[in-house]
């Protein structure tokens, strides 16, 4: 009976442990990557990303694996970039055939013939129908899923990318559309130009504009189709390490998450999700202070200072996101979104760039 | 060299700069100096302070004598070294001196050219005008009346505004629509562009403006662009319709914006609230959304961020785009000199995206740059000995800078036959309807007179 009872509080106390250990992972990984931030440590994409998913797990990601898989993939952009064509003739072309051999590197199919003469397949990674918000599971959108599976999604495609072009050494711009990431790039002769990684096309931005499902207002903000610079970026990481961290910590008082969010708006003060997620949580402590003092919203509740200021403030952030621009696209919507992309495609692609000739 | 040179002192400024450098650089033999500064280009003209300073720590100084031989030695070595280094120096410069005479690198100038003067008349006059509160009319009239060499009489052209005024003002009236409501205002002008008008009481009647498909750029004739051509036609473009737009705006009292898109321009005007805008489509008399403006599919979201299309704009970029369109005028008419940097240079302080300016500017500048190395007689061949020259490798980083720019802007070439095919697409069934809806809808919540 004893033993029992010891067994039993050693497991709850390591239990509490765990989480406390967890808590701990999830503040100091937020302070690796302010560090970046404030330039004080070397900026990685990488390093970011990695950490971000290791602390969801607690510290037991099998980063030698991620490593090693990066490693891998990098070695082979780089003898793609040795053996690509491009109809390409700007000055940067050697840039460009960087970027074309990353492209395929995550969206074609590449024959590989090994030094006996064998062939094999490089298989690409394809876009996962399945739960392609990370509702079900908060991981399907980690890079570290991608590489163990093949499968990815507007997240987890965009994020390897700009880890890989980073590790070849080469630009890759973030930039976002409503629920959506793609790939920014610029060379001489077309200036900016898209990469969409879901479908594997080089859409015009009249994709994302005349589509009808993004407000004007949005993009003369920048709320959306920016080309994101390293440090926004990395400001996206800080989000996606606070989202993580309200599916771990369900019911967590708040704190870490609006300090989170408070850095990365620092660097990315118009970053939708970022605003959006600091609002819910400001609404979140809200509501619990509500329930705890006056366990339901009346009017009293509008007779305390504190709480009225409060509500305003709220309430004001909400109406600034919605002034510049945002509209919540439900799932549906924006799966008929993407597949316009398909359906449409000659209305859509630019066709200066989807011409890379390539020799494979 | 130098003897040679001494006696071209006359040739020009560059070159007697360059002897006031060299001089100090020939006594620096004399007057040996023991810390000599490397000799650097950009400092030539400041050896002469340099070198007359006290040399404090000489080798003369030294009791040793073999010590002081040897330093004298080495220091005249080191000075010969030196000396010839600058020689070199100074020798590449005046090369480029004597390459660089004023005029390769500035373009020829067609200020003598026959009614060239009359372009810097009306820059002067729209230099004249406020930024924040000119004559749209005024201004226009003095563009277009440059290109005529003031041969155009403004109180004709007044008059035929002030006409149009009455008739519009008259229309307002037997419409009974409210004479202080801007969209009221709008709406009759959107109509006198696009529908017949009549005013029964007075049997006068305006048929609607049309759309003149015929070098609609005006690349044969630049004065098919103008306001002055669409009043005596009736048909105009992209450009002389929402001008006169404007000018009528401006007579009637009405408030209306000018809006960019790729290779085009447009009206916006706002309700009486201040709530939403309206796209009027000047070209096809229709009323559109913004929808089909994007569908052209050359605006990229950069043109949008840095609002450069479909932006309403400003007195002030207006004005800008003005000093834009008579720029365009002069290079119609004379071509590239350094009075079209002049007025693009003023367009661009008055709106530093205005991307057909930027545009302008990436033609002069390479223009300028072609200049230039046909003058140095430098091609494709011998590119390199560009190296040579100063002050054409900062032409060239000039015009670069200038491409990048019409880049970070987010412009984007559109072929003048996609061009024809988007604004053609307006007529499509669906943008029909919206011209429709928007209509009926501005119909039904125009005020009326109380």
């Amino acid at each position: 009976m004893m033993q029992k009872r010891i067994f039993l509080f050693t497991l709850l106390i390591s239990i509490s442990l765990w989480s406390q250990d967890q808590e701990k992972v999830y503040n100091d990984t937020l302070e690796q990557l302010n560090c970046m931030l404030k330039d004080s440590c070397q900026l990685s994409f990488k390093k970011a990303v990695m950490s971000v998913e290791n602390a969801y797990y607690n510290n037991v990601l099998d980063t030698v694996g991620f490593n090693f898989e990066i490693k891998r993939l990098t070695s082979f952009t780089k003898s793609m970039v040795k053996h690509i064509k491009l109809k390409y003739q700007g000055k940067d072309s050697l840039k460009v055939k960087k970027y074309a051999a990353l492209f395929s590197v995550v969206t074609d199919t590449i024959p590989i013939v090994d030094k006996n003469g064998v062939m094999y397949e490089y298989i690409p990674y394809v876009y996962d129908f399945e739960d392609i918000w990370g509702l079900k599971n908060w991981d399907s959108m980690f890079v570290s899923k991608l590489l163990e599976t093949g499968k990815g999604n507007c997240h987890s495609m965009p994020y390897l990318y700009k880890i890989l072009a980073e590790e070849i050494g080469t630009d890759a711009h973030l930039s976002i559309a409503p629920n959506h990431i793609y790939i920014k790039h610029r060379n001489e002769i077309d200036g900016w130009y898209n990469t969409e990684l879901t479908s594997g096309i080089f859409p015009n931005d009249a994709w994302l504009m005349a589509s009808g499902y993004i407000h004007l207002d949005a993009i003369t903000n920048k709320m959306y189709m920016e080309a994101l610079s390293d440090k926004q970026s990395i400001a996206m990481c800080i989000i996606d390490l606070a989202q993580g961290y309200n599916k771990v910590f369900p019911d967590n008082d708040g704190e870490f998450v609006m300090k989170a969010c408070q850095v990365a708006l620092q660097y990315y003060p118009h970053y939708i999700n970022g605003r959006i997620l600091q609002a819910e949580t400001k609404k979140k402590v809200f509501e619990k202070e509500v329930k705890k003092d006056f366990d339901v919203f009346t009017k009293e509740v509008y007779e305390d200072d504190f709480l009225r200021l409060q509500f305003l403030e709220i309430q004001h952030e909400y109406v600034s996101i919605h002034e510049s621009g945002y509209r919540r696209m439900p799932e549906e919507m924006y799966m008929d979104w993407l597949n316009s992309l398909k359906e449409e495609r000659k209305k859509y692609e630019n066709k200066k760039i989807t011409n890379p000739d390539k020799s494979n | 060299m130098f003897v040679k040179l001494k006696t071209n002192v006359k040739l020009n400024k560059i070159v007697s700069i360059l002897l006031l450098g060299v001089f100090p650089l020939l006594n620096a033999q004399v007057l040996p100096d023991l810390m000599p500064k490397t000799p650097n280009a950009s400092q030539f003209t400041n050896y002469s302070k340099n070198n007359f300073g006290s040399p404090t720590i000489s080798p003369l100084n030294t009791t040793n004598q073999n010590v002081r031989n040897q330093l004298l030695i080495a220091e005249v070595e080191r000075n010969q070294q030196e000396q010839q280094m600058r020689e070199k120096q100074a020798q590449a410069l005046i090369n480029d001196a004597l390459h660089s005479f004023p005029e390769t690198y500035s373009l020829p100038s067609y200020g003598n050219e026959e009614g060239a003067n009359y372009y810097r008349k009306a820059f002067e006059k729209l230099r004249n005008m406020s930024s924040a509160d000119f004559s749209v009319k005024k201004a226009i009239f003095a563009i277009e009346n440059a290109f005529y060499e003031e041969t155009e009489n403004y109180d004709e052209f007044e008059n035929t505004i002030k006409q149009t005024g009455d008739f519009l003002r008259e229309k307002m009236n037997e419409l009974g629509y409210d004479s202080k409501s801007n969209l009221a205002k709008n709406f009759l002008l959107f109509q006198f562009f696009s529908d017949t008008l009549k005013i029964k009481s007075k049997n006068l009647k305006h048929l609607p403006l049309t759309y003149d498909f015929e070098d609609y750029m005006g690349k044969d004739d630049w004065s098919k662009m103008f306001v002055k051509k669409l009043l005596e036609t009736g048909k105009g473009q992209c450009n002389s319709l929402p001008q006169l737009y404007l000018i009528l705006a401006e007579e009637i009292g009405a408030e209306a914006n000018l809006a960019l898109s790729p290779n085009h321009s447009y009206i916006k005007f706002q309700d009486d609230e201040k709530w939403k805008w309206y796209n009027v489509e000047l070209t096809n008399g229709m009323l559109t959304t913004d929808a089909f403006i994007l569908q052209s599919g050359y605006v990229k979201a950069e043109a949008l961020q840095n609002k450069v299309y479909m932006h309403p704009l400003s007195k002030q970029q207006l004005q800008s785009h003005l000093y834009m369109n008579l720029a365009l005028g002069y290079i119609g008419k004379y071509g590239y000199d350094e009075f079209v940097n002049e007025i693009i240079s003023k367009a661009l302080e008055l709106n530093p995206s205005n991307v057909q300016a930027y545009l302008i500017k990436s033609n002069y500048t390479t223009i300028k740059v072609k200049y230039a190395l046909d003058r140095l007689g430098i091609g494709k061949e011998n590119f390199d000995e560009i190296k040579q020259h100063p002050r054409a490798i900062q032409l060239y980083k000039n015009m670069i800078a200038q491409y990048n720019m019409v880049d970070k802007l987010g412009h984007q070439e559109m072929p003048p036959d996609e061009y024809q095919r988007w604004l053609a697409s307006v007529k499509e069934e669906s943008n029909k309807q919206q011209n429709i809806q928007l209509k009926t809808k501005l119909n039904t919540i125009i005020p009326v007179k109380q």
